[in-house]
């Protein structure tokens, strides 16, 4: 079993593969003898690939590692097992997640958790590039997590808000009337 | 001790990369400096690079930096002698400006009459057609607004129609059919409302591949104009320069010099006073039409001040201060070449969206004839509030060949770890063969988009660079450490 890492939009299995004397990776299927071992300053390292060594910047940020290597910066994310297997366990289409079309800030939040929601209810407003978007309930649903807090930056893609579809209405109408 | 007899502190009314170089000539010439700091900012570069750093309130940074009460307050508060407004935000505020010299303190700039006629880019072009200096062909709205339409159509084809109040890449539309010019009108006035609160419209000859070429200007109290020469900032992508050179590579001599000559003149025909520049669109037969001027200090100055030794901001702090130029157009000497490229927070492989994130390591890079201009360093997080541009790479070489390998260089050494960036990007323009031969012009980065996408990495590299992450991934590592083996290997992992 071994663990993923992505960089530029494709997938990679590395495997480390001990050998006598060091470590191995076997990385997309090709076995190379690496190293990395600190450079002159912090943040410098010497990265060794089969006997052949070069300078490299690195600096990580939770599962992503930056590699400044000749003269370019590369993103790349460890995809680990554990965030796979949540993700895997997840139960399809309990929850929905809203996310954020392109970067920006939160300007304002105007629901919180547990909220019932009506289809197209103003949830969040978001602002890129001096634009506000508002973010719409795609449906009736409750507010399962409000993920960001006004003011906070982030990325294209991230979550912003959780929503838990309404279970329903049973033909006997027991739920009390959740659903609209 | 001030070196400038009158001025003994200054109050930068501005932040980010502007504010540490406007400290930096002010800490040299002894004079107190001074800058307006949001809380979202505090402790940053710019409000440890000054004397004092003056909190601002706002419901944003931005509003913050454009509150002029509150900045005038400000000033009056601590006792300014003088107000430097940077570029952006209030620098071309004809109100700000006045409101500063009504408060008894100098203003670093010209004055608010000029301001106004310059500033606007309707009053301005009417302005320098009167004096009889050569326009590309344009129609105002505000002549004569049921007519605009057909006016517009008599210029002919292709054209730009432009916010009047407008600035930068916002209000812009150009029209290559007839069929767009009503569409057109409709967008721009949209988004000359809304960016400008001001819908007024003009159109323009749209010149195809055109040379942006600008000229720095200098003039005293006294009436004298000098220039500083020109600089050519003909990359850029979407109305955004990118790459800014001096002196404007393949220009004949004598066209230089009546580039120049003219941007003297419209200065001292406008009475302009302190530093300015006057951008002027360049056409593939060499004829040249006034575009506009810029009534403050402009972000790519600093490839003058490199093949000048001029300090730019020392000069309009001398200016202001009442001093006459101390130099003749004769005694300014031009030495070698200079290039400035713009890292910005963008991420060219999705469309040149703003990139955020938190920068974890700033290492700019170092060498005879590198400035890097910036307001960044590490810990810092990079948002969407402000411009995308992180810092300016600043080269200078003895001709423009060396300064060009010496700025692709020095971009290559520049780490910036955390946040995506334009950095590889503009190397790749720079090393295009097309830039190298000095083909520059507007349409450069789009006409050349597929030679300057991402190269895919190659398999040697591509392995480098996962091995580097993999090895430096806690997970992986004690994952890969927990593996039973045979033989002890105490030793292979180093960190």
């Amino acid at each position: 079993m071994g663990y993923e890492f992505e960089l530029q939009d494709r997938i990679f299995q590395i495997h480390p593969a001990p050998r006598p004397g060091g470590i191995d990776l076997v990385i997309d299927a090709q076995r190379v003898r690496a190293d990395l071992r600190p450079g002159s300053e912090p943040g410098r390292w010497r990265i060794d690939l089969d006997g052949v060594e070069e300078d490299v910047w690195i600096a990580s940020q939770g599962d992503v590692h930056f590699i400044h290597l000749r003269g370019r910066v590369h993103r790349v994310r460890a995809v680990n097992a554990l965030e796979r297997a949540r993700r895997a366990a997840e139960p399809a289409g309990g929850s929905e997640i809203l996310t954020a079309p392109m970067p920006g800030v939160v300007v304002e939040i105007l629901v919180e958790k547990g909220a019932e929601v009506e289809a197209g209810q103003l949830l969040m407003t978001i602002e890129s590039m001096k634009l506000q978007t508002p973010i719409l309930a795609p449906e009736a649903a409750r507010v399962e997590e409000v993920c960001l807090s006004v003011a906070a930056s982030f990325e294209q893609g991230a979550a912003l808000v959780r929503l838990a579809r309404e279970e329903p209405v049973e033909a006997d109408g027991a739920s009390g009337g959740e659903s609209r | 001790m001030t070196e400038i007899p009158g001025i003994r502190k200054v109050l930068i009314a501005n932040r980010g990369e502007i504010a540490v170089r406007t400290a930096r000539t002010l800490r040299r010439l002894s004079i107190a400096s001074a800058a307006v700091v949001h809380d979202t900012e505090a402790g940053g570069p710019a409000a440890r690079a000054v004397d004092e750093a003056c909190p601002i309130e706002g419901a944003s940074p931005v509003s913050a930096h454009l509150d002029g009460e509150q900045i005038v307050e400000t000033a009056r508060r601590i006792g300014a002698d003088a107000v430097h407004p940077g570029y952006g935000f209030l620098a071309e505020n004809a109100d700000f400006a006045a409101a500063v010299e009504k408060a008894g303190i100098r203003w670093i700039g010209p004055t608010p009459e000029v301001i106004r006629l310059m500033g606007d880019k309707i009053a301005s072009r009417r302005f320098v057609a009167e004096q009889g200096f050569p326009l590309a062909p344009s129609a105002s709205e505000e002549d004569e607004p049921a007519s605009f339409p057909e006016r517009a159509r008599a210029i002919g084809l292709p054209l730009l129609v432009k916010a009047s109040a407008g600035g930068g890449c916002k209000g812009m539309q150009v029209v290559r059919e007839d069929a767009q010019l009503e569409s057109a009108i409709r967008i721009a006035r949209s988004e000359a409302e809304r960016y400008f609160g001001d819908g007024r419209l003009y159109a323009e000859r749209y010149v195809e591949s055109p040379r942006h070429v600008e000229v720095q200007i200098l003039a005293d109290a006294r009436g004298r104009v000098l220039h500083l020469g020109e600089r050519d900032c003909s990359i850029q992508r979407r109305f955004q320069k990118l790459i800014e050179e001096t002196p404007a590579p393949g220009m004949p001599t004598d066209l230089r010099e009546r580039i120049c000559e003219q941007a003297v003149e419209i200065a001292r025909a406008a009475g302009y006073r302190n530093a300015g520049t006057v951008e002027f669109v360049l056409a593939p037969d060499g004829g040249f039409y006034f575009l506009e001027m810029n009534t403050r200090l402009q972000v790519e100055h600093p490839v003058t001040e490199m093949v000048t030794g001029i300090d730019l901001v020392e000069q309009q702090i001398r200016i202001a201060a009442g001093e006459p130029l101390a130099f003749a157009q004769e005694e300014i000497r031009f030495e070698g070449a200079a290039l400035e490229c713009r890292i910005c927070a963008e991420d060219p492989e999705q469309d040149f969206a703003p990139a955020v994130g938190q920068l974890l390591l700033v290492r700019p890079p170092r060498g005879e004839g590198v400035r890097f201009d910036g307001g960044i360093e590490a810990g810092q997080r990079v948002t969407p509030a402000f411009d995308p541009m992180l810092a300016k790479l600043i080269v200078h070489g003895p001709d423009r060949e060396r300064a060009i390998a010496r700025l692709r260089q020095a971009l290559r050494e520049t780490v910036l770890l955390g946040c995506t960036t334009n950095a590889a990007y503009l190397e790749r323009i720079l090393a295009h063969p097309g830039f190298a031969a000095g083909q520059v012009e507007t349409g450069f980065v789009s006409r050349h988009v597929r030679d300057l996408a991402e190269p895919d990495l190659d398999r040697e590299e591509r392995e480098r660079i996962l091995a580097a992450a993999a090895l430096s991934d806690r997970d992986f590592r004690e994952r890969a450490e927990a593996i039973p083996r045979p033989h002890a290997f105490m030793g292979a992992w180093r960190n």
